[in-house]
């Protein structure tokens, strides 16, 4: 009776784990995509680093302590580190060579399982590094304390996608009704690369090709090329100008500058380095971006190198930060630091400073940031780690999914009182997606966040730098890479932009509540309408940052409205969504047919809203729907699917690839093979076959398009 | 025939105004110079060019442009081309009193006969201000004009242990320090 009484913890503990065990094993078969990485059986072989998104889903009954070790060989040094991620808490793990191509097990870290949604498990090899030997690997191992604890998830099947037009789901194709534009291209095809006034009448710029240019705005005629007058020249790829008290700061390549005339003859004989305390290489990437003067201070952003990650891929010391320099004593101090190609700085709401970057590693979309002290936004590339690194970082202000809203963000500004209804936002340029887009922002429990809306397309150049004169017009300029003077012509320039005051019928702005989102309108819609929560699709995801390119939507799902409540004013409308996650992203897409009341249609119906924070004790007001209001004549989504393709090139691909033989960054689809297995490749792997006269600068698409997606994509280029 | 002057004087004008401005890149050349991050080539008279570590404050090559090329090959990222008269490779620096200094780069002119460059020299609390500049007209011989500000009397500034043993003042000596706050020219020898 004894040695049973000994016997029984252990014949309990070992009926229980014949039921349910105590390890999960994550098998490299059911990883989510191996990119352009190759299977030998059951063992994936990790020779490349981007385009692969080696991870797993799993779901936890409990809070508890996983442990996860990984079964792989490796015969040859691997000499940067892997990154380990669970629902987004990471580790990094020295890879150990294992004798004579044998298996072995490494522990990679201790993490804290969650219950409630599925949790996503990411091995993200070194960025863009390509091995001749590989790492093998055949399985993830999660052990738990309690049994039973995890389980494998299916990666959730994303949201079936409604079908599209220019602003709903699709980018916009024309000039929005209230901008009036005139094209102010001169005989010089300018690459402007800083923007500022230094009286109300007279713009200053900077080129890429480091000139200043001045240009007497009253002296603008319709007949005539715009007469600008070079002011000064020999600058080092400046990308920032801010004029404060009619003195002219430049950031350039390595050094902030001031631009000085002491004979004062108009000619800038002076360059005065006011800072140039950090570290620098001869990298092509390394750029000093934008120029904002606040408190005698100049801010500017230092990007990171690109050219090494192919090599040793570290960084100089203080890469990625936000700095500010008196203009006066030239002291530096870093502000903030894990920006990567930060290439825009602009004030936001009550002299905020806000940052756009640009997705790739450790940014799995594009971001609006807002400056915060000693914030650390997420971009590393290996030690010694940034002073301000920490494993907690600091939430962008707005995320930009790349592709859908943005895709190389670049300055923001904020729109002056003059632009009416959208006084006190902030638009922003883009480099590859072109147009305007606008931004909303509000506070939440201390920290900012808000949603951004398409604004507009149909202008003649892309737009890098904006500034605005005293009376709310705005300039907007272009800049291009390469020396093709064609597509330099063509998308760079200067111009015009003033707010004639139309009225259009759109989503103004967003503001988070307790149970859901209150969306404003710039006009009232018609009686009736908007009552019905089919009437919008919304969806909702988080990203997860590794140092690999990009990143897919995490738990990308559709999200329940469970009812619409519309202001009396016919103004707001407020959707109850009883499923709001914070460090989420939610899509809104609104119906096309939704019209106000002087019988507009919706110029744009889309907004991305960053869930930092749910405010509490905040409830949005629910009400019953008018009689008949939840009536509808015709679905408000239809999801044929036929357009995913179009729209899928249209959003991905068509900045660089036309379909039409037009030259771009990258070649025409009409020149390239009419194969799938090659469309394929060039998809996950651009750089392995690079058509003659192009430079390689795409990136793998496989981390953040689905399998299906790419099916899709490769159909609809065929065709 | 005279409008036809005038119109191609008319259209001469703005060239003039560009070829005006300071740093005409064929002259002075502000982008990374052979590696060297923050680094700055000047050109003396019409085919020798100097090439400055702006954080060291170290004249790193002159060099004479091959007969008919340009003495700076690239873009964004330029190369030194041509026969070399005098190169530093080593890590020496700028001495004061026996002791390295701490340099900051505080910027440069550009002016119709020379280009200037400035530093500042720090060894603790005591700070120094040197002015380098580089006569950009031709002449016989490759010339740079030196002045040190805040020494006090007997001291005096140490160049890098290359440059002293390359250059010569205009008495015809090593160039191996200066004092004094005047200009002094060294040439190379």
């Amino acid at each position: 009776m004894k040695s049973f009484r000994t016997l029984l913890p252990f014949l309990v503990a070992l009926l229980v784990s014949a039921e349910e065990s105590l390890a999960l094993e994550l098998p490299a078969r059911e990883i989510i995509s191996p990119g352009a990485n190759q299977w030998d059986g059951e063992v994936l072989e990790i020779t490349k680093g981007r385009g692969a998104t080696i991870g797993w889903y799993i779901e936890a009954r409990e809070a508890t302590e996983v442990t996860v070790s990984i079964e792989y060989t490796c015969t040859e040094l691997v000499d940067q580190e892997y990154h380990v991620s669970f629902d987004s808490h990471i580790r990094f793990w020295e890879v150990p060579v294992t004798e004579g191509g044998s298996w072995s097990r490494a522990e990679l870290g201790k993490f804290q399982a969650r219950p409630g949604l599925p949790l996503l498990v990411l091995l993200a090899p070194p960025s863009n590094k390509k091995y001749n030997h590989a790492l093998r690997f055949r399985r993830l191992i999660l052990e738990s304390k309690t049994p039973g604890n995890l389980a494998l998830a299916r990666p959730p099947e994303p949201p079936a996608t409604p079908n599209a037009a220019p602003g709903f789901g699709r980018k916009l194709s024309a000039l929005h009704p209230a901008l009036a534009v005139r094209d102010l291209r001169g005989e010089t095809a300018w690459r402007i690369s800083g923007m500022a006034m230094r009286e109300e009448r007279e713009l200053l710029f900077t080129t890429w090709d480091g000139d200043l240019v001045a240009l007497d705005l009253k002296t603008i005629s319709e007949d005539a090329p715009p007469p600008f007058r070079r002011l000064a020249r020999g600058l080092s790829e400046p990308m920032g100008l801010a004029i404060a008290d009619g003195r002219i700061f430049v950031t350039e390549k390595n050094q902030a500058t001031e631009l000085i005339d002491t004979d004062d003859d108009g000619d800038f004989e002076t360059l005065r380095c006011i800072a140039h305390d950090w570290p620098a290489t001869i990298d092509y990437h390394e750029y000093l971006f934008g120029a904002v003067v606040h408190d005698s201070h100049l801010y500017f952003s230092n990007s990171v190198a690109m050219a090494i990650r192919n090599t040793h891929n570290r960084q100089a010391p203080l890469r990625g930060s936000v700095l500010k320099v008196h203009i006066d004593t030239g002291e530096t101090e870093i502000v903030a630091g894990g920006l990567r190609t930060p290439n825009g700085i602009g004030f936001g709401p009550d002299k905020s400073i806000l940052i756009t970057d640009n997705q790739g590693e450790w940014l799995p979309a594009n971001k609006l940031v807002h400056l915060q002290p000693e914030a650390f936004y997420e971009f590393r590339s290996r030690p010694p780690w940034h002073p301000f690194d920490q494993f907690v970082t600091t939430p962008p202000a707005v995320w930009l999914p790349q592709s859908e809203i943005a895709m190389s963000p670049t300055e923001p500004i904020l729109l002056p009182e003059s632009w009416g209804p959208y006084s006190g936002q902030v638009i922003f340029g883009d480099a590859t997606f072109g147009g305007l887009q606008r931004v909303f922002l509000e506070e939440v429990d201390g920290l900012m966040q808000g949603a951004a809306f398409p604004f507009s397309q149909g202008f003649r150049h892309l737009f890098n730098r904006l500034v605005f004169t005293s009376d709310g017009v705005l300039y907007a300029g272009g800049i291009a890479r390469g020396n093709d003077r064609e597509f330099i012509n063509k998308v760079s320039g200067l111009t015009e932009i003033k707010f004639t005051g139309k009225e259009v019928f759109e989503p103004l702005a967003a503001r988070l509540r307790t149970n859901g989102i209150e969306i404003e309108f710039s006009q009232p819609i018609v009686e009736h309408a908007g009552w019905n929560p089919a009437a919008y699709f919304v969806t909702q995801w988080a990203y997860q940052a590794t140092q690999s390119y990009g990143g897919q939507k995490v738990r990308h799902r559709r999200s329940e409205v469970r009812s619409a409540t519309v202001s009396k004013d016919g103004r707001r409308v407020f959707l109850e969504l009883p499923d709001l996650v914070e460090n989420e992203v939610l899509r809104i897409r609104l119906p096309q047919s939704l019209q106000s009341t002087n019988g507009q249609s919706l110029w744009a119906g889309e907004l991305w809203y960053t869930v930092n924070r749910i405010p509490k004790n905040l409830s949005g007001n629910i009400k019953a729907p008018p009689q008949g209001a939840l009536t509808a004549a015709e679905p408000f989504f239809q999801f044929s699917g036929q357009t995913s393709g179009a729209v899928l090139y249209q959003n991905y691909c068509a900045a660089c690839h036309s379909l039409d033989g037009t030259k771009r960054i990258g070649p025409s689809f009409q020149d390239v093979k009419k194969d799938a297995a090659y469309l394929r490749q060039s998809i996950l792997e651009p750089g392995a076959i690079v058509a003659e006269g192009y430079e390689n600068v795409m990136p793998p698409m496989g981390s953040f398009l689905s399998e299906k997606q790419i099916e899709a994509l490769i159909e609809y280029l065929l065709k | 025939m005279i409008r036809r002057f005038l119109t191609f004087f008319a259209l001469l004008l703005p060239l003039l105004a560009v070829a005006q401005l300071p740093y005409d890149q064929s002259a002075i050349n502000r982008y990374s110079l052979d590696g060297v991050p923050r680094s700055i080539s000047i050109r003396q008279g019409a085919d020798i060019w100097l090439g400055y570590d702006l954080e060291r404050a170290t004249l790193i090559r002159v060099w004479r442009a091959l007969e008919g090329e340009s003495g700076l090959k690239g873009t964004f990222t330029v190369k030194s081309s041509g026969e070399t008269l005098f190169g530093d490779k080593s890590e020496d620096g700028w001495t004061w009193n026996d002791e390295p200094v701490e340099v900051h780069y505080l910027g440069c002119s550009d002016f119709d006969d020379r280009f200037e460059l400035r530093w500042e020299f720090k060894n603790g609390t005591r700070t120094l201000q040197l002015t380098e500049r580089v006569p950009t007209s031709k002449g016989e011989i490759v010339a740079r004009d030196l002045k040190v500000e805040g020494l006090e009397k007997g001291e005096s500034l140490t160049l890098p242990a290359a440059a002293g043993a390359a250059w010569k003042t205009d008495r015809g000596e090593a160039a191996k320090e200066i004092s004094g706050g005047q200009w002094i020219r060294i040439t190379l020898s």
